[in-house]
């Protein structure tokens, strides 16, 4: 592959960055969270819940800020020229960048987990192998979503100030958006949604987990055995136990049975490859087509 | 601000954090038991000191007839020590929170209903009396849970429900069976930070 020595310096470029190894820091201290609710939902597997809280606070916005650059900055300094000048296509610069911004945000990230895994596993002993892997491919796909968006972002913007104000205008979006479904629901179809026990409605929970991060929580979720919903493992449990109210959207809790096939956790994975692909493939466009300049 | 203040200082508050986000876990450092039940004898074993996620603190209490006759007890729920609670006085009023203890006696009997946390209790008023002979112990294994522990401090076990308390008796008196077991309870930190 042509692309490889870019995408080592992509690679390197993250790496050699504070910002990567911020992230894993940040991860690790804020997913490191003993809980009795957390303990009383997976028991061992809190350990696997613990990636969880971190990765989904901090990887989405950290995974932007380290790829919103990767081409936004070239243009800004001009060496894009010299990018160009290569022997590659505009595809293969665009693939050089986003392999090589992934691989690096991931190396940070796994690092970060595996340093959860040791504290959980010093802290309360072994936990579910499969689910780990699970969490772990889950939280790489999540990685290489936020990546592809970072780089969509760098590519359709002209100047540094407008790819950040687009990647922060994403995150609070996906922060607020179990609101902004709510609020669009209930002007819709004039029903009223009451977290604390939402209505039966397969296409407002889909909604919900259309984000990377919902469709992440659903997917880790799943491997935990807690619950299908977009929330945190031990908010969902604490849902789901008797005589408790939450405001939570949990489907088990809403639905009798498991709801419509569409809201399969399964079928997170494939949110998460959108988000992934059409992301990428709307930079190709963007990319091969427009002023690269 | 500059960029690398901002960096460090960010880092920091989150590091700081790190412990904090958890809930609390406890540890019992000490326990004490003072008694002037003449006839019986009261002992208390820390089985295990710390109430954490995982498992719960649990104390062994003994009750032994040291008498040379059999003595009655009357209990309410479970025999011989009925349902227990920690306050922070050895004599809280009635509107005191108490903190339930847990015991595996609850669950061989349908005297005694506990959910989860202690919410919502019932105890059966019916008192169950039976002989502890001479020489005779009894004991019984009680539990706190972290998560219900509201703070750090001295405690001190208690009746649940006033007016329940056990009673014993050598002949047609019935004497309350007086005790102060007082713990110490401390935080416990995962992380040396």
């Amino acid at each position: 592959m042509r692309w490889s020595p870019l995408a080592r310096s992509e690679y390197r470029t993250v790496l050699t960055s504070k910002g990567a190894w911020i992230l894993a820091l940040l991860v690790v201290l804020w997913g490191f969270r003993p809980t009795y609710a957390g303990w009383d939902a997976v028991g061992r597997n809190i350990t696997i819940g613990y990636i969880q809280i971190g990765v989904d606070l901090f990887l989405p916005i950290g995974a932007l800020l380290l790829s919103y650059q990767s081409l936004i900055g070239e243009r800004t300094t001009g060496s894009i020229k010299f990018l160009l000048g290569l022997p590659l296509t505009r595809t293969q610069v665009l693939f050089g960048k986003t392999t090589g911004r992934f691989v690096g945000v991931g190396t940070a990230i796994v690092a970060a987990t595996l340093v959860l895994a040791g504290i959980g596993l010093l802290e309360h002993g072994t936990f579910g192998l499969l689910p780990f892997l699970g969490t772990l491919v889950a939280t790489l796909l999540l990685a290489s979503a936020m990546v592809a968006v970072g780089v969509f972002v760098s590519t359709v913007t002209r100047r540094t100030v407008t790819a950040a104000t687009g990647v922060f205008a994403y995150f609070f979006v996906t922060l607020f958006w179990s609101r902004i479904v709510t609020s669009l629901y209930t002007a819709v179809t004039g029903i009223p949604v009451n977290p604390y026990d939402a209505p039966a409605s397969g296409p407002l929970f889909l909604a919900l987990r259309l984000t990377p991060d919902g469709a992440y929580n659903v997917l880790t979720n799943w491997f935990l055995d807690v619950g299908n919903s977009t929330e945190l493992f031990h908010i969902v449990y604490t849902k789901l136990a008797p005589g408790v109210s939450v405001n939570a959207f949990v489907v088990e809790a809403a639905f009798d049975g498991g709801g419509p096939w569409y809201l399969h956790p399964a079928l997170s994975l494939v949110v998460l490859l959108v988000w992934v692909v059409v992301p990428v493939a709307l930079a190709r466009r963007v990319f091969n087509r427009g002023d690269a300049l | 601000m500059k960029r690398r203040t901002f960096l460090t200082a960010s880092t920091l508050s989150i590091a700081g954090l790190s412990g904090c986000v958890g809930d609390t876990e406890y540890r019992i450092s000490n326990t004490a038991t003072e008694t002037s039940l003449d006839p019986l004898s009261l002992s208390v074993r820390l089985a295990v000191a710390d109430a954490t996620i995982e498992q719960p603190a649990a104390l062994t209490l003994t009750l032994e007839n040291t008498a040379d006759d059999p003595i009655r007890i009357r209990s309410y729920g479970v025999w011989p020590f009925g349902v227990l609670a920690l306050a922070l006085s050895p004599t809280p009023g009635e509107d005191t929170w108490k903190t339930t203890l847990f015991s595996p006696s609850y669950e061989t009997t349908d005297r005694v209903e506990v959910d989860r946390g202690g919410s919502s209790m019932s105890l059966d008023g019916e008192p169950i009396t039976r002989p502890l002979d001479p020489g005779e112990s009894v004991s019984r294994r009680y539990e706190l849970r972290g998560d219900d522990l509201p703070s750090t401090g001295t405690h001190y076990i208690v009746e649940k429900f006033d007016g329940r308390a056990s009673r014993y008796s050598r002949d047609d008196d019935w004497e309350t069976l007086e005790y102060q077991i007082r713990l110490s309870i401390e935080e416990k930190r995962r992380l040396p930070m």
